[in-house]
């Protein structure tokens, strides 16, 4: 029941610790922090456009 | 899934992922609506001229206590009660509460802005007549104040429990489904419900940090009183002395200021100072906050300022509830990254829309087949 939801949780985290790092971080890192949060979008966007299923 | 016959735990949270998120949605869908445009609250007060445009800092501006003298003069029913610096969002100007006379609390405050190269006074307006103060309102605090906030916060936990108990519903569902795929023309519920499972386990990270802030600003309001009535109290209490005239307090803000800068660590600079005689200080003592650079820049430290001698009697920090609300805020409003975060928030408050009402859809199709299906079976037997 756990296993399927491993890369959910794990994209989940990614996006939490690039929202909170960003508050944090100062200058050139918000820029890594910001692609982190936006991370779950993108991959979602980039699957959408290589499945059709 | 199909061949076995689901949990206790998996019909449980279906259970719970159904109803709770049925009685969410239409409050949710107000929160995401008005969230929408709180996200951009500052280009919306800056081109309505609510707020006025930040002149920046020229390094030659005038003592704050001129800028004091300008408000007390133009408004001699009224006192200061407080006196905020961005150097961020409004680099140049000179945030400042007037209240009238007998008040020591917030609730009939009004908003003054100087100019801090000029000490003059520029635009006036008062956050609740704005827009976005109305959609503030609505959004924090349903139009009831306290009580609404904890609504809120009870709305939040409702929206918490939908996403942690949707988790659980959709494992199966992840199992036998590829992620990002889309079962196009088999019907629009397979459709709709794969759309549904794909964009929420895309915002979910999102959603999680913006609920749970939402969560903890609901008690904002309760963990400031209590902050007041306890440990504010007490230091109250402990440095009572005599009072001071609180509309021209002996020691005037600029050396408060300073005093403050003194106290507080290297680097570190003034945000906000509270006079003498509010709910917020004693009768005695400027309350002034200072901050650092990244977190600490949201952690403040409360120093006490002696408004009679100068001198700094005590520095406290923010107790853990009041530092976690304080953090909440950035994090709920996604307003502490500039105009790329703002957009990434304004896309993901979208997304959620969607599975919003896309998640209501789902529930009513399936009541409908099922009218169906039974009218069928009816007729036939």
């Amino acid at each position: 029941m756990r296993r399927p939801l491993i890369p959910v949780l794990l994209l989940a985290a990614v996006s939490i610790i690039g929202i909170v790092a960003m508050l944090v971080a100062e200058s050139v890192w918000d820029w890594a922090f910001l692609a982190m949060a936006a991370a779950p979008l993108v991959l979602g966007a980039a699957m959408l456009r290589h499945r059709r299923d | 899934m199909s061949s076995e016959t689901p949990s206790r735990w998996y019909r449980a949270n279906l259970w719970l992922h159904r109803w709770v998120s049925l009685v969410v949605t239409i409050p949710f869908l107000i929160l995401c609506l008005t969230g929408t445009v709180l996200i951009f609250h500052e280009e919306i007060d800056a081109a309505m001229g609510i707020v006025p445009v930040s002149p920046g800092l020229t390094g030659d501006e005038r003592p704050l206590a001129e800028s004091v003298d300008t408000v007390l003069a133009a408004y001699p029913d009224q006192k200061i009660i407080y006196l905020g610096i961005d150097a961020e969002e409004h680099p140049g100007l000179a945030i400042i509460n007037t209240v009238p006379l007998g008040d020591t609390g917030f609730d009939r405050a009004a908003l003054r802005f100087t100019s801090l190269a000029t000490a003059k006074l520029t635009e006036e307006r008062i956050e609740s007549e704005t827009l976005t103060g109305f959609l503030l309102d609505l959004h924090a605090q349903w139009f009831l104040g306290p009580v609404g906030e904890l609504i809120g916060a009870f709305l939040a936990l409702l929206v918490l429990v939908s996403l942690l108990s949707g988790l659980v519903v959709y494992a199966p569902h992840a199992r036998r489904v590829a992620f990002g795929a889309l079962r196009k023309g088999r019907g629009p519920r397979l459709l709709q419900l794969d759309l549904h499972n794909f964009i929420g386990t895309v915002v979910l990270g999102w959603a999680l940090v913006v609920t749970l802030t939402g969560f903890l600003l609901g008690f904002g309001t309760l963990a400031t009183g209590l902050w007041a009535q306890g440990e504010l109290a007490h230091v109250q209490a402990e440095y009572g002395g005599e009072a001071v005239d609180v509309r021209a307090p002996p020691i005037n803000v600029d050396t408060a200021y300073r005093a403050a800068l003194a106290a507080a660590p290297q680097g570190w600079h003034v945000s906000s100072i509270m006079w003498p005689g509010t709910d917020y200080s004693t009768r005695r003592h400027y309350t002034v906050l200072v901050g650092g650079s990244g977190l600490n820049e949201r952690l403040v430290r409360v120093v006490l300022v002696d408004a009679e001698t100068g001198e700094v009697p005590g520095t406290a920090e923010l107790p853990w509830y009041l530092k976690a609300i304080t953090l909440s805020e950035p994090l709920h409003f996604g307003d502490y990254g500039g105009m790329p975060l703002k957009l990434l928030w304004t896309a993901c408050t979208w997304l959620t829309l969607f599975i919003t009402g896309n998640g209501a859809w789902l529930w009513w199709n399936r009541r409908k087949s099922r009218r169906r299906q039974a009218v069928r079976t009816k007729a036939i037997s």
